[in-house]
């Protein structure tokens, strides 16, 4: 029976990666990591494709530069989630299309009323920048409000605020015969 | 807004399965690989690889000689079996060539003798009295003759060859049985 060698994990890679500058860790962490990173940052920054590459590259540059300060608490994912976040929201912002997150409902008008209904992708990517943050990581990816907070630097409290404001926005999308105005909690 | 109200606010199932269907991950263009691979180096952080690979081809000196001497008698044999391979079909074609020309040799004998025997055939049908008959006649002597000659090299104790040889020679030596000139040369015609 053959023996299988088991896959290096990814503090193992990591370090390969600093003390060696090891091109073939680098090339494992990010096939490891990268499709799944490129799915979320691709329904944050709103379904552009070209824009989440830009995203993804710039995030792993500055977790290769930031991975020596890195202490393994958390997940590696969860880590290089948070900085192309970071990196999706300095570009959001700077196309005017970030407002700073606090418990205040953001102003958004739902899609105009075509009697169809519209698939859920579609419905996320029409959302506010900030409400489609934070429900792509708790209804998608699973995280939790703290670490939500952490990711984005904002309290549990507005992860969850924003969350109710995404869903009842979310929901007004998608059954566009019933409740069409947004009004503010 | 109150927080009883955040707190009340849960997905239901049809909601539920509705994100449980979305795609969890999906492949970026192989070019951003690349990219990001090209920025890493440029900023000193990754070593190409094949630098590791130009360091992971060094051998031993022991081993460097006894892979060249390896290699140097695997092409000499490799020679040697080719020539001897060239060399034993080369023989085998010359065998084939020459089993080949024996047969249209054969073929070639066969046909010419037919049609020495059409020629003869066509020259009985001319008039006797002609000289250009008499000729005629003689050529066909010479050829036999010079047929059987052939035929009794190949096989020399071939008994018909033999005859017709002898034949001749009797011929020759008694009266005089072919038309000569006044000079008493042979006249023979060659076409």
């Amino acid at each position: 029976m053959r023996s299988q060698t088991a896959p290096a994990t990814d503090q193992a890679l990591a370090e390969a990666l600093l003390q060696r500058g090891d091109e073939r860790a680098f090339r494992d962490l990010y096939a490891r990591h990268t499709p799944r990173l490129f799915q979320v940052v691709l329904r944050v920054v709103g379904g552009a494709e070209h824009d989440a590459e830009d995203v993804v590259q710039e995030a792993w540059i500055r977790a290769t530069e930031k991975l020596g300060g890195f202490r393994w608490e958390a997940a590696f994912s969860t880590w290089l989630t948070g900085i192309a976040l970071n990196v999706a929201r300095g570009l959001l912002r700077k196309r005017g299309r970030w407002v700073e997150m606090d418990d205040a409902p953001e102003p958004w008008r739902p899609p105009a009323n075509d009697g169809d209904r519209i698939d859920l992708e579609r419905a996320i990517a029409l959302l506010p920048a900030g409400y489609r943050t934070v429900l792509v990581l708790h209804d998608v990816e699973g995280y939790r409000h703290e670490e939500i907070g952490e990711m984005l630097g904002i309290a549990p409290g507005t992860s969850k605020s924003q969350l109710f404001n995404a869903r009842r926005s979310l929901r007004q999308a998608l059954e566009p015969a019933k409740g069409r105005t947004h009004e503010p909690a | 807004m109150s927080p009883h109200e955040m707190d009340d606010d849960e997905l239901t199932p049809e909601e539920h399965a509705l994100f449980a269907a979305l795609p969890r991950e999906r492949e970026p263009g192989r070019l951003l690989e690349e990219r990001t691979v090209r920025a890493l180096r440029e900023r000193g952080v990754l070593h190409a690889p094949a630098a590791e690979t130009r360091r992971g081809l060094r051998f031993p000196a022991a081993w460097v000689s006894g892979a060249m001497a390896a290699g140097i008698a695997l092409f000499l044999g490799g020679l040697a079996t080719g020539q001897y391979m060239g060399a034993r079909h080369a023989a085998e074609m010359v065998n084939a060539v020459q089993r080949q020309d024996a047969q249209n040799t054969a073929l070639l004998v066969q046909q010419t003798g037919t049609a020495y025997v059409q020629a003869l055939s066509r020259l009985s049908q001319v008039s006797d009295t002609t000289r250009g008959s008499s000729q005629g006649g003689e050529v066909a002597r010479q050829m036999l003759r010079q047929a059987a000659s052939e035929v009794v090299r190949i096989s020399p104790n071939d008994p018909v060859a033999s005859g017709i040889l002898a034949a001749f020679d009797r011929a020759r030596t008694g009266p005089a049985t072919t038309p000569r000139d006044s000079a008493g040369r042979q006249s023979v015609v060659w076409f």
